[in-house]
């Protein structure tokens, strides 16, 4: 599997890099991004929702039509992918992603000054930047490869993933550590305030609120630790499963289907193999937040006048109200308990919140920037009555109100909110029903072997099945039609997985 | 709040950005290191912690009466539990003992639960008519371990502002297969704290 | 006469020998129970000295004492070492086996690392990992 190792192409010949850094120099100052990735995802989202993923995947196509993709477009194209069941295609876009996080990583071990934001990159609008994606993201992108990786019956490729979630938090732990002692002191040095709290007309609730503090950081998901504990288990490695589901349950407490992942443990390992399959059911629903750019005025004390700048900071906005359904019903008969175990909605909160000093510090160091300049033309134009000047300073405010708006690109098509459920059933067809508020809705699946993955995903009108892959390839399964007692997910096709996903325990 | 005129400098800020990034494409280099030296880049199980405990561990249990007194007993290796939060490999330790067990010749290793499967799977596969029955593994002759081999290792982690300190205790017993008794058991403790700054 | 003064000589070596294990009785070939082969080792410094190196960066710790014994049929070493700075210290150390032939017994040991107080003393034993060992070296690191 030398595509999730391999990470190259950014250490290539100097010149070509020197080029590359000049041009990107060049292009800050003229062409500055209009876009806004809201409104750009807004279609996209709307297709997925609607279960119209080959339209949804053309927008997003048409939006990026430029030969260079960065890592926001491999994120939302690889889900869109897996909705869609196709995995090998998902994997190739979300690998591409993962070139990118693998470098970030590497630079963040080796050169970590690069990306802090005293660094020379930083100090342009956040939203030229080249993308390098939100902390959870990349813990989430190595998770979902993971998925995938466990849909396509590759257990031990699913283990070297979720491998990288480990080392990635690592060093996503340090870098952070280091950014937040540097924010402190930079910000200190240059007076400049680093408190949202401060900011006149910030909705501060949506991100400084009990259910956002209690998260222990930004970017670690019991979700994560959880699938690594049932990686690790599949494979007979009770011993790194272990810690896999207690950080699962430190990092979402009180969850009593998650503490008996732990501690029924070892009696899962070394029970016979009663041709009972152990299914874990991840229900993932709604959409992750937007963030969205808002104008807070800026008074930057100049020479002895204030000049007050517009300055965009990020504001996060939910955008569904997604629903979990407390049981998920088997065969009319058994029912299991969902628990929620993340909420990518907190954490994106808890991101912003944590990157929010960080953001205000590069935000006044732009806008006194800008604010130099603008003094300057304003100061000349009174002095000299140059009509010329006054009009450059006023299209000069002008032009900081436009181009002054913030960073919005957040990876969109992740869920909002993420449960499991996971039971020990009998391998062959089974009926799965759901209760959703816009009425009952159910898939049929053909499981085997001795351990299983099945991925659902709620959205407004749609619900999304990710089975084990064999089941796809020889059904091509559809979104079920909301309230509509669905049809057969694979028009009763086989849908049996080809060989055992895993190497099997022997039974003790 | 910002004193513009330390700020003036930044109208040239493209030119340093530029600079700046390109001195950043400096060429790595990456080479090859001593696989026995100590690691300390983070506070976290190492590769030293791992090598540390499967020699103590070893040369320790090469001195039990049990192996000292024994002749060449077979041992079979059974899970070290890991009751810390951190993906630790206990299989990888457990190897590494194995392997330093086996080459000091004093021991022997029967088959163990997790390679069991493939051991059955190699056997039934040999008892069919391609083979010739002469030579073939029967089913029936595996030697059974007088010894198993299992542990556990825990970890205390404090965390204050600017320190870390990690405390593992990793604990092998043997066990006689036969009557239960423990033959023999040690302990490697390790500490490490890390401070920031 | 000349005979006579090798008798003589023999008998103050065998004496002087006899002195500095305090132990009375010693094999030929060893001093504190630890092999010597045919170097001459009279005092406890002399063997220290003859068995404990330094790689790399050099550390102020010091080896004050060696006893061997054997465990079954393998080699055990006891070594004192002595840091008498009045800062704490931080050292490593390894064994290296040598066998019959001078040749490697064992593959290197992993370095252990070591703190040691101020004005202090630790004891730290090492056991041969096979019976071919019959020789050994103690190394020193400095982790300053």
């Amino acid at each position: 599997m030398p595509d999730l190792l391999s990470v190259s192409r950014h250490y290539a010949g100097g010149w070509r890099c020197a080029l590359h850094a000049f041009g990107l120099v060049l292009c800050l100052s003229g062409c500055a991004a209009f876009r806004s990735y809201d409104n750009e995802m807004h279609k996209t989202l709307d297709q997925t929702s609607s279960g119209n993923l080959d339209r949804a995947i053309e927008v997003l196509e048409s939006n990026n039509r430029g030969d260079f993709k960065d890592l926001l477009y491999y994120f939302e194209l690889g889900m869109l992918q897996r909705l869609g069941d196709r995995y090998p295609d998902s994997q190739k876009s979300w690998m591409s992603a993962n070139a990118y996080v693998q470098a970030w990583e590497h630079t963040a071990q080796t050169n970590p000054s690069k990306l802090l934001p005293g660094a020379a990159s930083y100090l342009i609008n956040d939203k030229v930047r080249t993308y390098e994606g939100h902390d959870y993201e990349k813990v989430m992108l190595l998770t979902y490869i993971a998925l995938n990786f466990l849909a396509m019956g590759e257990y031990e490729n699913a283990r070297v993933a979720i491998k990288q979630t480990h080392e990635l938090e690592a060093v996503i732990a340090e870098l952070r550590r280091k950014e937040i002692v540097e924010v402190e002191q930079d910000a200190q040095k240059r007076g400049a305030r680093t408190s949202f709290k401060e900011l006149n007309g910030y909705p501060v609730q949506t991100i400084d609120n009990p259910a956002v503090n209690a998260l222990k950081n930004s970017y670690q998901s019991a979700l994560s630790h959880y699938l690594a504990g049932f990686v690790y288990e599949s494979l007979g490695e009770p011993s790194l499963a272990a810690p896999g589901y207690r950080l699962a349950n430190e990092l979402q407490p009180n969850q009593p289907l998650l503490e008996e992942a732990l501690s029924g443990l070892e009696q899962r390992v070394s029970a016979p193999d009663a041709g009972l399959i152990d299914v874990l059911f991840v229900i993932g629903s709604g959409m992750a937040p937007a963030l969205q750019s808002r104008q807070f005025r800026l008074p930057i004390p100049a020479y002895g006048t204030l000049v007050i700048l517009p300055v965009a900071f990020p504001v996060m906005v939910p955008t569904s109200t997604p629903y979990l359904p407390g049981q998920l019903k088997l065969d009319d008969e058994q029912l299991l308990t969902v628990a929620p175990i993340t909420s990518i909605d907190l954490m994106a909160r808890r991101a912003l919140k944590d990157d929010m000093p960080g953001i205000m510090l590069r935000a006044a160091i732009r806008t006194t920037a800008k604010g130099v300049a603008q003094y300057q033309l304003q100061h000349q134009g009174q002095k000299q009555d140059n009509a010329a000047l006054a009009i450059a300073a006023l299209a000069m405010t002008l032009g900081s109100v436009v181009t002054e708006s913030a960073d919005e690109r957040t990876w969109r098509t992740l869920p909002s909110e993420i449960a499991i459920a996971r039971g020990r059933i009998p391998v062959g067809k089974h009926t799965i029903t759901l209760q959703t508020p816009e009425g009952v809705r159910s898939v049929q699946l053909n499981l085997s072997g001795r351990y299983a993955v099945v991925d659902l995903r709620l959205l407004q009108r749609q619900l999304y099945v990710q089975p084990p892959e064999v089941a796809v390839r020889e059904g091509g399964q559809q979104p079920t039609d909301a309230g509509v007692a669905p049809a057969p997910s694979t028009g009763g096709g086989p849908e049996t997985l080809k060989q055992q996903p895993h190497t099997m325990e022997t039974p003790k | 709040m910002i004193d513009l005129s330390r700020t003036r400098r930044l109208a040239l800020l493209p030119l340093f950005a530029a600079v700046a990034l390109a001195a950043g494409c400096a060429q790595e280099q990456t080479r090859y290191g001593d696989q026995r030296s100590i690691e300390t880049v983070t506070n976290q199980f190492s590769s030293t912690d791992l090598q540390m405990i499967a020699e103590s561990m070893t040369r320790s249990m090469l001195q039990s009466s049990a192996i000292v007194s024994g002749n060449l007993p077979i041992v079979t290796v059974q899970e070290v539990k890991n009751k810390t939060s951190e993906y630790i490999d206990t299989r990888a330790v457990t190897d590494s003992i194995r392997s330093e067990l086996q080459k000091s010749g004093k021991v022997r290793f029967a088959v163990d639960a997790a390679a069991m499967q493939q051991q059955v799977e190699e056997v039934e596969r040999q008892q069919g008519e391609y083979y010739d029955k002469e030579q073939t593994a029967e089913k029936g002759r595996m030697v059974g371990a007088q010894y198993r081999m299992e542990g556990n290792i825990i970890s205390i982690v404090k965390q204050a502002k600017d320190i870390r300190d990690v405390y593992y205790k990793f604990n092998l017993q043997l066990w006689n297969v036969r009557n239960g008794l423990l033959e023999w058991s040690d302990e490697k403790e390790i500490r490490k704290t890390t401070t920031k700054g | 006469m000349k005979r006579t003064w090798m008798i003589i000589a023999l008998l103050a070596a065998a004496f002087a020998y006899g002195c500095a294990t305090k132990k009375g009785f010693e094999k030929p070939g060893f001093a504190f129970g630890c092999p010597i082969g045919d170097t001459k080792v009279s005092s406890m410094d002399d063997l220290v000295k003859f068995k404990v190196l330094s790689e790399g960066k050099r550390t102020t710790i010091v080896a004050t004492e060696m006893r061997c014994t054997m465990t079954g049929d393998l080699l055990k070493i006891d070594v004192n070492l002595n840091n008498d700075s009045s800062k704490v210290k931080r050292v490593a150390y390894k064994f290296r086996w040598i066998d019959r032939e001078g040749m490697r017994a064992w593959e290197e040991e992993v370095w252990k690392p070591l703190l040691m107080y101020e004005n202090s003393n630790i004891a730290v034993s090492g056991v041969a990992p096979t019976n071919k060992a019959v020789d050994f070296r103690l190394i020193l690191l400095s982790q300053e």
